[in-house]
């Protein structure tokens, strides 16, 4: 074998390092740095949304949606997208997480109030309750390819752990309807109870929700497209989390607004029960908790702040003051 | 629209006043127009009747040819015999069919601007762009349309919802791309595609699209009609003080043989000289014309003033077109108060539905001298066919004080047929 002279092999070996190096670079510029775990705050009376660092709670950002009456927020997997309905405008709102910016604005329908994003995120379901529909948004067009009358007054929205079924809940039907997504047909209806409104996918795969115009939540079955459980909460439950209280869990956590409090209920359809109650600030309504399900975050539309607390032992962690009437809260990863 | 807030920035506080002096200097000469709402497009044409439902729920509608200001938000429907024409800003033109009902939105994307969205709920809509047309898109219940132009080219198809929820595309010029939730695809020129609920668009086929499309010509040709007029154009006309139709056997001489246009043009032209008009202003009207008589100073009771005062009507300096320095120095002598009148006669088988804009007095003045000053020889042979009707518009205005603004007289104290008979109009016609 051939060896190369020394006085040939060392520049040839700088200048492949070089290459090497001018590749690296190359990747670094194209590649972002993760943006770390934030809490984004949708305040339906500032019309804006607020950005708060997960971590230290501080304020990073406020975005203006350039919209009004922002309401609901979906954010994609990989974190880059927020999407925020807004009520007055009719406009799903697509906001760039790093640029902290709003990029575009799409008419969806009359009073449009929740958005959802496909399991593959091609795609954001906006429910518009004015109109009765659900449009869906094509995500990287930004067009909307699709209308689908779901019932009177959609107003929660969530997709099967299969992508297979659509949940919409209707308020003026009060009831849930069941939406295949390879036909987008509406194929049953699932009654509920009074105003029910926002939808949340539990970690067992079942579709849970809140009759915010009564006292009680209820648990869908996917499997049988069936009402499975249902448990008198408290006045005006809203939204739903599922986090741990130490090794027990995972627990929901329903924020009731007409009670000032966040009811912790556990067990498995047919045996719920609240466990226990925390109280919380001024109408709570917003609630989400992070991957690790120890911290719970919840928005309070009547104190425009976000209060954090620890699920293990209910400590209040911090208060984050928002924008005014912060309905949806959402914690990115 | 405020861009995002950064809370940490905050301006240094010895800085502040200038920067908030050149904000607001700076912002002072916009802030006007901000308030403004940009027109979408106009509609042009209806067979029949374009009913137009703005956003705060006003209805405006428009029959035959005319300038029907749309914005955003406005639902526009034709009935099941009606059809209509409208031009958007971009020079994009869109035709209903035949009960059609379609909204008028926009999307807006950073970089790249607002893009039209006519979102089809009932009907057929047909799309012709311009060379220079921005992009555009047709959204169905089931489907998308877009309408993106490659440098110099033009995209004209035809989309349709269908009785059975479904959408069909008939693609005439440029390729469209038909989007639904489960996929989009591009359709080429002459031929058609189906979306359906639930599935990707159907696989071209061959279709003589242009012969689906000739429903749109007769819409086509009245626009195209009024944009080759050599006239300028009285339509939809201004408000009205009051109007008289003038019998049609005043106007013909019922030989067998028709009125032309240019005969009848001749005879309303020589009875106009016989009452003390000058030569008066042609302009054009769907399917017909407009003459319009020089702004007179009138009595209370309508008969005109002497021949040495009838004519003598000061301006608003700032209505003069070019500048004259002995006519502006008239115009700041201030004007004189008193009622005035200008006549418009048009011939049309239209009705005429006014554009509810009040007439300016200062321009109603210069209506002569910028009409035409004949009936140009391509509305001549043109018979005063059987449907056509000759209305006598009455714009009367006052001036209530010395140096006060013209204003327009409305309802006027006389009706149509008085102030024809004042004017001795009428008699010269031979009423």
């Amino acid at each position: 074998m051939r060896v190369l002279p020394l006085h040939l092999l060392v520049p040839l070996l700088i200048l492949a390092g070089c290459a090497e190096m001018a590749q690296f670079a190359d990747g670094l510029k194209g590649q972002q740095q993760p943006i770390g775990p934030r809490i984004y705050a949708a305040n339906e009376s500032s019309n804006t949304v607020s950005v708060i660092d997960a971590q230290t709670y501080k304020p990073i950002a406020t975005i203006d949606t350039k919209n009004v009456s922002t309401h609901d927020l979906a954010l994609s997997r990989d974190g880059s997208r927020l999407y925020a309905t807004n009520m007055g405008s009719g406009r799903l709102s697509v906001i760039d997480t790093r640029g902290l910016e709003t990029i575009a604005s799409i008419y969806t329908g009359k009073r449009c109030h929740v958005v959802a994003l496909t399991n593959d995120n091609h795609y954001a379901w906006v429910a518009n309750i004015g109109d009765n529909t659900v449009s869906i948004v094509d995500t990287a067009t930004y067009r909307v390819v699709g209308t689908i009358a779901t019932g009177k007054g959609p107003t929660g929205l969530a997709f099967s752990r299969d992508g297979s079924f659509a949940y919409v809940s209707n308020q003026g039907d009060k009831a849930v309807a069941v939406v295949d997504t390879a036909s987008l047909k509406v194929i049953k209806t699932i009654p509920v109870g009074d105003n029910p409104h926002f939808l949340t996918m539990g970690p067992d795969g079942r579709i849970w929700g809140g009759n915010s115009g009564g006292k009680d939540i209820y648990v869908i079955d996917p499997a049988t497209q069936t009402k499975v459980a249902t448990l008198e909460v408290g006045a005006n439950p809203q939204q739903i989390a599922f986090a741990y209280k130490g090794m027990v869990g995972p627990n929901a956590y329903v924020t009731l607004s007409g009670a000032d409090q966040i009811a912790v209920v556990s067990g498995e359809p047919g045996t719920l029960r609240v466990l226990e109650r925390i109280p919380a600030g001024a109408k709570p309504n917003g609630i989400w908790a992070n991957p690790e399900g120890t911290r719970i975050y919840v928005g309070h539309e009547a104190g425009n702040e976000i209060r954090v607390y620890d699920s293990g032992t209910n400590a209040l962690l911090s208060t984050v003051p928002v924008g005014k009437k912060p309905i949806r809260v959402l914690v990115s990863r | 629209m405020a861009s995002t807030r950064f809370d940490a920035h905050r301006p240094r506080v010895g800085i502040v006043p200038c920067v908030l002096l050149a904000v607001l200097l700076a912002w002072l000469p916009l802030a006007e127009s901000a308030t403004t709402t940009p027109a979408v497009g106009t509609a042009k044409n209806a067979i029949g009747t374009l009913l137009v439902i703005h956003s705060d729920g006003i209805e405006e509608r428009l029959r035959g040819q005319g300038t029907l200001v749309l914005y955003e938000g406005d639902v526009l429907s034709t009935s099941a015999d009606s059809r209509a024409l409208i031009e958007l800003r971009d020079g994009t033109w869109v035709g209903f069919d035949f009960a059609t009902r379609a909204r008028l939105l926009s999307r807006w994307e950073k970089g790249k601007g607002d893009t039209r969205i006519l979102r089809l709920e009932i009907g057929t809509l047909w799309i012709k762009t311009g060379s220079n047309a921005k992009p555009l898109e047709v959204e169905t219940p089931v489907a998308s349309a877009a309408a993106i132009i490659e440098s110099g080219g033009k995209i004209e198809f035809m989309i349709a919802t269908l009785d059975d929820g479904n959408s069909m595309l008939s693609v005439i010029d440029g390729v469209v791309p038909f989007g639904t939730a489960f996929g989009t695809c591009p359709i080429k020129p002459s031929t058609v595609s189906y979306a359906v609920q639930g599935k990707k668009c159907t696989k071209a086929e061959a279709l003589d699209t242009k012969r689906a499309a000739a429903w749109t010509a007769k819409l086509a040709k009245g626009r195209e009609a009024m944009a080759a007029a050599p006239l300028p154009t009285f339509w939809p006309p201004p408000d009205t003080s009051t109007h008289q139709v003038i019998p049609r056997e005043l106007l013909v001489d019922g030989s067998a043989k028709p009125t032309t246009l240019a005969a009848l043009a001749a005879k309303m032209e020589k009875a106009l000289n016989r009452t003390g008009y000058s030569s008066p202003g042609y302009y054009a009207v769907p399917g017909g014309f407009a003459m319009l008589t020089q702004l007179e100073r009138i009595h209370p009771d309508a008969t005109p003033f002497p021949a040495d005062q009838r004519w003598k009507i000061k301006v608003d300096p700032a209505s003069l077109s070019s500048f004259n320095l002995s006519a502006y120095l008239k115009a700041l002598l201030g004007k004189d108060a008193g009622v005035f009148r200008v006549i418009a006669f048009v011939f049309t088988a239209e009705p005429i539905v006014s554009d509810n804009v009040k007439p300016v007095m200062d321009e109603a003045k210069h209506w002569v001298e910028q009409g035409g000053k004949a009936l140009p020889g391509s509305y001549a042979a043109q018979p005063f066919s059987a449907d056509m009707v000759c209305t006598a518009l009455i714009y009367e205005f006052e001036i209530p004080t010395h140096g006060a603004p013209g204003r327009q007289r409305k309802p006027s104290e006389h009706n149509g047929q008085e102030h024809l008979r004042a004017a001795r109009i009428l008699q010269a016609l031979g009423g």
